[in-house]
């Protein structure tokens, strides 16, 4: 955060919330967008002489990126897959601003103690009024879907903006009963669902998407109508509480077949407060990458970088998330980042940990859909940006006067190819290994 | 005359063979077949012993073979044991299932550990799909021989079959095969699809729905839910054991309710040709899913004729890998 006033001009400004696209210049100073316009900086800016000025021409200057999910816990205290400071590093490199940390089975948010680990071993976190790492906690207890968590008790303990959600992010295990009543009691509290739609007994001990080429690897398969029979019996379940808890609002967490999209589409459609979000993986890849052989990383069978949960599906489903994305049915982009250490990935395919290092490829891989897909810049950074700290309830992602100046220059043109071993994350597990991609922060 | 065999520095998966290396393998099998053992008497034309040859040669001589099994196995674990040994390879087998992964060395560790003795030569079956696989790529100097991964693949187990197929009914060309019982859990499965269809055969899967991994007519195999319409007019009928430890959840009913529907009976074999026979990798359930006066018929069962084929095999793969790498001397 600089503190001394800083002109950054004749770049192009680009901000869909803000209706920005086009040549401007931002002033900022103490870590706030203190002015910002179209057009050649104005004369009396360009003319003090101490103010420093950074010359962004050729350059997209865009917000910094708010990431809306990732299942990383750097205050983990033995040997965490990720430590605070790579993950600020990575965050950084990534051009990610704001990065929401969700509970998990394996570290849980649910009680006054996991709580304030969280908050207080994550430097970011001192702004009390704006938090760089919100947290999503569990809806239930340990997430395991037998008991609520005292969601009272934690929205007590905390500031506001630091519990950004609720969310049980393993296959849900709730019964529909439990269901039912956790989720009026987060609507009832004004807490977004951020919900996986994968059915728990339909997805345990799942390796790959059923198909053919989990059948012929003999990896065990998730059915992959799971998602879409899932959404449906949220949407229903969302539909009939919606009367007592007009401010529920349902988000699914990750999207990753066409029957998903497609359930999300009708649901909007319907009028339903519902929103869906979406990672690079799942519009990039197809689990033909399960053979490594897309990317060119070593070429053999059973690649356990790309053993990802939810696992990656048909070619049929990466293009419906395409559409989706392009159409609006999913709202967000998340990295989906998911550390996990080499020896957990250094296994068998059947025994290696599901985990991808993504904060340091969101932005570039997404970027693609609009090198490659025709995706305007300004509807795909939506996605990246606005749509997310919204999701978030937070008053970021925008060029705004007023708003922390984190943004960021990007040269949206220059090539770079993905390499496990030069990321800032201490996981180093991507199956996008050697992928070439477009799209350089410079500044 | 002779085209050249390709190599076969590594056995991981049935895509590793040719049409050309399986004739290899099946005449060298044929040559060690009977190299070993008490003399037999010949059933049918005197009761006098037959004399044997004793194997001379020990092509394998010097070179040392691991045989880790991560899983409990008898048989194949002692099949790979006995050929290595008669081929003169200095063979360690471990029971891994026992050993150093229970005491939380991850396979990694335990492979690079292994290693560091030297061995030429690895068999390894392993509980996860793709452990052999991992294994090669991080023992890249080493002949691996998968003898089992999770649900992936058993290739000696299908190359034992096939050739088993081929003493009794000639080439493969054109015969029509079942396999009948548990396909989802099954590498045996998996590999006979492969393979069978490889040498020309016609494969029909034969199993309840919910036992039929998703996909698996893209494979090349036609499916049948029910054994009057699945065992029509086959040549042989393979029947797979029900793998009840691998099903988390419920699969079948009970084993008396798969009995009902699915156990291979004389009755039910009566809809094959009339000179059908029946197989089984093995261990087999009696009354589960192959009946016991059925299994015991000698004039349909060749049960026993894969066990003693399947030494054969994994002699002439042991060799074959031995001399894809230069080990030995063709």
């Amino acid at each position: 955060m600089m503190p001394n006033p800083i002109l950054t001009h004749n770049a192009h400004l680009l901000c869909a919330a803000s209706g920005l696209n086009g040549l401007g210049w931002v002033l900022s100073e103490q870590g706030v967008i203190r002015a910002l316009g179209h057009g050649e900086a104005p004369a009396d800016l360009l003319a003090q002489p101490d103010l420093a000025k950074v010359d962004g021409r050729g350059h997209h200057l865009i917000p910094g990126l708010v990431d809306a999910l990732t299942l990383a816990w750097p205050w983990q205290v033995a040997r965490p897959p990720e430590d605070a400071a790579s993950f600020l590093a990575a965050r950084q490199a990534g051009g990610i601003a704001v990065a929401a940390i969700a509970a998990s089975p394996a570290q849980p948010i649910d009680d006054l103690a996991s709580l304030q680990a969280a908050l207080f071993n994550l430097p970011t976190n001192q702004d009390a009024h704006s938090p760089a790492t919100p947290l999503l906690i569990n809806l239930t207890k340990g997430g395991g879907g037998q008991q609520l968590a005292e969601l009272h008790r934690l929205l007590d303990a905390v500031p506001s903006g630091h519990i950004a959600g609720v969310a049980d992010l393993s296959a849900n295990a709730a019964s529909l009963g439990l269901l039912q009543r956790a989720w009026m009691q987060a609507g009832a509290l004004g807490l977004t669902v951020h919900h996986l739609p994968l059915e728990a007994s339909l997805a345990a001990g799942t390796e790959a998407i059923a198909g053919e080429m989990a059948t012929r690897l003999g990896l065990a398969g998730l059915w992959p109508a799971a998602e879409a029979v899932t959404l449906a019996r949220d949407f229903a379940l969302l539909a009939a509480v919606l009367p007592t808890v007009p401010r529920l609002r349902y988000h699914a967490a990750l999207v990753t077949t066409a029957g998903g999209v497609a359930a999300v589409r009708a649901a909007k459609a319907q009028g339903l407060p519902v929103t869906a979000a979406t990672a690079p993986p799942y519009f990039l890849l197809n689990d033909l990458a399960l053979s490594g052989k897309n990317v060119g990383n070593n070429g053999s069978d059973f690649d356990s970088a790309a053993k990802l949960f939810p696992p990656l599906a048909s070619e049929g489903d990466r293009l419906a998330v395409v559409a989706g994305l392009a159409d609006g049915t999913i709202d967000v982009i998340v990295s989906a980042h998911q550390p996990v250490s080499l020896d957990d990935k250094r296994q068998p395919f059947g025994l290696a940990a599901v985990g991808i290092s993504a904060l340091e490829t969101v932005l570039p891989l997404s970027l693609s859909l609009h090198h490659q897909h025709g995706l305007p810049l300004p509807t795909l950074l939506a996605k990246l940006t606005d749509a997310p700290a919204r999701l978030l309830g937070l008053n970021r992602g925008r060029l705004q006067i007023g708003c922390p100046a984190d943004y960021r220059l990007l040269d949206l043109h220059r090539g770079w190819q993905i390499q496990a071993a030069r990321l800032h994350s201490r996981c180093q597990s991507t199956p996008f290994e050697g992928a070439l991609v477009q799209g350089v922060l410079v500044g | 005359m002779h085209a050249k065999i390709p190599p076969l520095p590594n056995l991981l998966d049935c895509a590793d063979l040719t049409p050309q290396l399986v004739a290899s393998l099946f005449d060298r099998a044929q040559h060690w077949l009977g190299s070993w053992g008490q003399p037999l008497a010949d059933s049918e034309t005197s009761k006098q012993p037959t004399v044997r040859p004793r194997p001379l040669e020990r092509p394998l001589a010097g070179l040392v073979q691991h045989n880790l099994f991560f899983e409990n196995s008898t048989r194949t674990s002692v099949s790979f044991d006995q050929a290595g040994k008669l081929l003169g390879s200095s063979v360690s087998a471990v029971n891994m299932a026992a050993s150093s992964l229970s005491k939380g060395e991850s396979l990694y560790d335990t492979l690079m550990t292994l290693a560091a003795m030297r061995p030429q030569l690895v068999v390894i079956r392993h509980a996860a799909s793709g452990a052999a696989a991992f294994a090669a790529q991080h023992l890249p100097d080493v002949a691996l021989i998968n003898a089992g991964d999770g649900r992936h693949g058993h290739p000696t187990q299908a190359l034992l079959d096939a050739f088993t197929i081929q003493q009794n009914k000639g080439a493969l060309t054109n015969l029509s095969i079942a396999i009948v019982g548990d396909i989802l859990h099954s590498r045996v499965a998996r590999s006979n699809l492969y393979l069978l269809q490889m040498l020309g055969a016609q494969v029909r899967l034969v199993a309840p729905p919910q036992l039929l991994p998703a996909g698996v007519e893209q494979l090349g195999a036609s499916v049948h839910h029910d054994l009057a319409s699945g065992l029509a007019d086959v040549d042989v009928v393979m029947v797979l054991r029900m793998q009840e430890e691998r099903m988390g959840g419920s699969f079948i009913a009970s084993r008396a309710d798969y009995f009902a529907g699915y156990v291979l009976t004389h009755q039910r074999l009566a809809v094959a040709k009339p000179d059908a026979i029946v197989m089984h990798p093995g261990p087999f359930l009696r009354d589960v899913d192959i009946a016991s006066e059925l299994a015991d018929d000698p004039a349909r069962s060749v049960i026993l004729a894969q066990v003693e084929h399947g030494v054969a095999i994994r002699m002439a793969v042991l060799e074959r890998c031995a001399l894809s790498r230069e080990w030995i001397a063709p």
